[in-house]
């Protein structure tokens, strides 16, 4: 009988020791490191000095708050492929808006443009029963060829956005993102709201018997990731002082990249807002750390590719699937 | 059903209860009464009905007629969660539990206990986490200190404890066990069945559909056979047998293959299992 149950105990652990892998921050704390280590021999005077560092969490703020949203998406088990789009689009609407209407109201519109494309991608998928992938791939040329017609092609410079400014000597954005980040991590943790994104992500069937409100939640996190992504917009454009038509080009690779890199498999039900910080900042660290030694955009793109599968050959729980197509 | 005079009314009355996919009819006319504190076990072959009842009790899917009544008051499911929220909860021998979520999570999926901090409306994880380890304790004690402990690192008898904790969690009216033995060892068998005397006793009436007759013989009062979408028999434990059963589940009863009085010299049979 003692040894029976030493040997339950000891299976036990070890589940539990595998359970911590899976969506932990262990494995992507590492790839951090080893990405601050690797620049760090490679470049130490120019990648690790303060200024450059504070580059590099600046640009990991806009990773990371689009990340935010696209993270509970990838945890119910969907994708939102559209969010460097949908952040192009509230950029440029809000750099419109911004000189007739003042900074305040145009960066709440443009907020409010960000939720009504993921309103938009949330009806077609819910209701419409449209695949995540394939809603969010339309939204993605979609809202891309509106911020086009609408802009003319053209780039607006923004005006006074306090999103850009420093409270004290910290940049704004960074304040934003932490915000975002203690409520979305209160949202996903601490909440029924939360768990029931996760047990849509783990077994929607079990979800729907237990009568949870299915339509409703998965519409809500759509809607969440275009605000998220809507944020992330005018962050990008107050930050470079115009608003472009281009605005995020593949900036959902990067995310995507972000949030997969910072354990969160796109498998659903695991993962949490805070991988997706440290994978926001290690992919943030990567693309500053390939300029700084040299390397040319082209073998920047095939570098991050690399990355990318990397990652998810890592993070992905292949076994969970029966089928790879 | 003349021994029913202590029981004065069933919980649930199903009249009529049919169920048609455009030409196919799944249920055509099926009646069932469930008194408090009995087990009813459901059988029949393969695509006799009995899936589609349960679901129908259970807010799964919606009748194409029929009356449903909980307590003599007319209701209709048009979820799963409605039928909950009456009571009636179902435990489904493959849709289980959420993987990796936790004992805790598991059991209150749908129904959290949350407490107010600072306006906001969190959930109460110490709360759950105390009444799911009272609820686990009695069902699979090892798993008492476990209630933190992600699902996936369970065996599948214990998965089930969890999912019949959730089941258990809100004072049910019927309890509904879809195959509960199916996937278990022998020794978890065991338990099972005393699990469900315990819920017999504790005032739930319990429906078990199962392909294993001699845990219907062993646990249940009634047996229900099914056939076609419609009922055969509804037989007392008491007087009848495996042998019975099985001839009403293949012939249907017809032909007079097997005539209602015939079912009291049966109980004598020598291959008939012990009376509950």
């Amino acid at each position: 009988m003692t040894v029976t149950q030493t040997a339950k105990v000891d299976r036990f652990s070890a589940e539990r020791m595998k359970f911590s892998f899976r969506g932990g921050v262990f494995i992507p704390l590492m790839s951090l490191l080893l990405i601050f280590v690797m620049f760090g021999a490679l470049a130490p005077t120019r990648f690790l000095t303060v200024t450059n560092v504070e580059v590099i969490l600046t640009q990991a703020a806009v990773l990371a708050v689009v990340g935010f949203g696209l993270t509970l998406v990838i945890i119910s088990g969907s994708i939102d492929l559209s969010v460097g789009s949908v952040a192009a689009l509230s950029g440029i609407i809000a750099a419109q808006l911004a000189a007739a209407l003042g900074p305040a109201p145009a960066v709440l519109i443009g907020v409010a443009v960000g939720g009504l494309a993921g309103f938009i991608n949330g009806l077609v998928f819910v209701y419409l029963r449209v695949p995540s992938f394939l809603v969010t791939l339309a939204m993605l040329t979609t809202a891309r060829g509106i911020a086009y017609f609408i802009s003319d092609g053209e780039s607006f410079v923004v005006y006074g956005m306090p999103i850009l400014g420093y409270i004290g000597s910290y940049p704004t954005v960074v304040f934003v993102a932490v915000g975002l980040f203690a409520a979305l991590w209160l949202l996903l943790n601490k909440t029924p709201m939360g768990l029931y994104i996760r047990s849509i992500g783990g077994s929607e069937q079990i979800a729907r018997l237990v009568g949870l409100p299915l339509n409703r939640i998965k519409l809500s996190i759509f809607v969440l990731s275009g605000v998220t992504a809507g944020i992330g917009g005018l962050i990008l454009a107050s930050r470079q002082g115009a608003a472009t038509p281009n605005l995020g080009t593949s900036l959902e690779l990067d995310v995507i990249t972000a949030v997969v890199l910072g354990g969160t498999p796109l498998t659903g039900c695991v993962g949490n807002v805070t991988n997706t910080v440290i994978g926001a900042i290690a992919i943030s660290a990567l693309s500053n750390g390939l300029i700084i030694v040299g390397l040319t955009s082209d073998v920047q793109m095939i570098i991050k590719g690399v990355v990318l599968i990397l990652a998810i050959l890592v993070a992905l729980e292949r076994s969970k699937i029966g089928i790879i197509k | 059903m003349k021994n029913r005079s202590a029981d004065p009314a069933p919980i649930v009355q199903m009249r009529n209860i049919e169920k048609r996919y455009g030409q196919v009819s799944a249920l055509r006319g099926m009646n069932l009464d469930l008194y408090k504190g009995e087990a009813v076990g459901i059988v029949g072959d393969n695509g006799a009905g009995k899936s589609t009842l349960v679901k129908i009790l259970c807010g799964a899917i919606q009748p194409t007629a029929g009356e449903i009544r909980l307590d003599g008051q007319p209701v209709s499911f048009s979820s799963p969660h409605e039928a909950r929220l009456c009571g009636i909860e179902i435990v489904y021998q493959d849709l289980a539990v959420i993987g990796h979520l936790t004992i805790t999570q598991n059991v209150f999926l749908g129904r959290e206990e949350t407490k107010r901090v600072l306006g906001l409306r969190l959930l109460d994880s110490r709360k759950m986490d105390g009444i799911a380890r009272k609820l686990i304790a009695g069902l699979d004690p090892v798993l008492e200190n476990r209630t933190r402990v992600s699902v996936d690192s369970l065996s599948g008898g214990q998965k089930q404890s969890v999912a019949v904790a959730r089941a258990m969690a809100f004072g049910p009216k019927v309890m509904i066990l879809d195959e509960p033995t199916a996937a278990l060892s022998v020794e978890k068998i065991e338990r099972m069945l005393t699990l469900i005397r315990t819920l017999k006793e504790s005032g739930l009436a319990v429906i078990l559909i199962s392909h294993r007759l001699q845990d219907i013989m062993t646990v249940c009062d009634r047996v229900v056979v099914m056939k076609s979408g419609a009922l055969v028999r509804d037989l007392n434990v008491r007087t009848t047998d495996i042998d019975e059963i099985v001839k009403l589940m293949v012939s249907g009863g017809e032909m007079g293959a097997m005539p209602k009085a015939s079912a009291t010299a049966w109980s004598d049979h020598p291959t008939a299992p012990p009376a509950a």
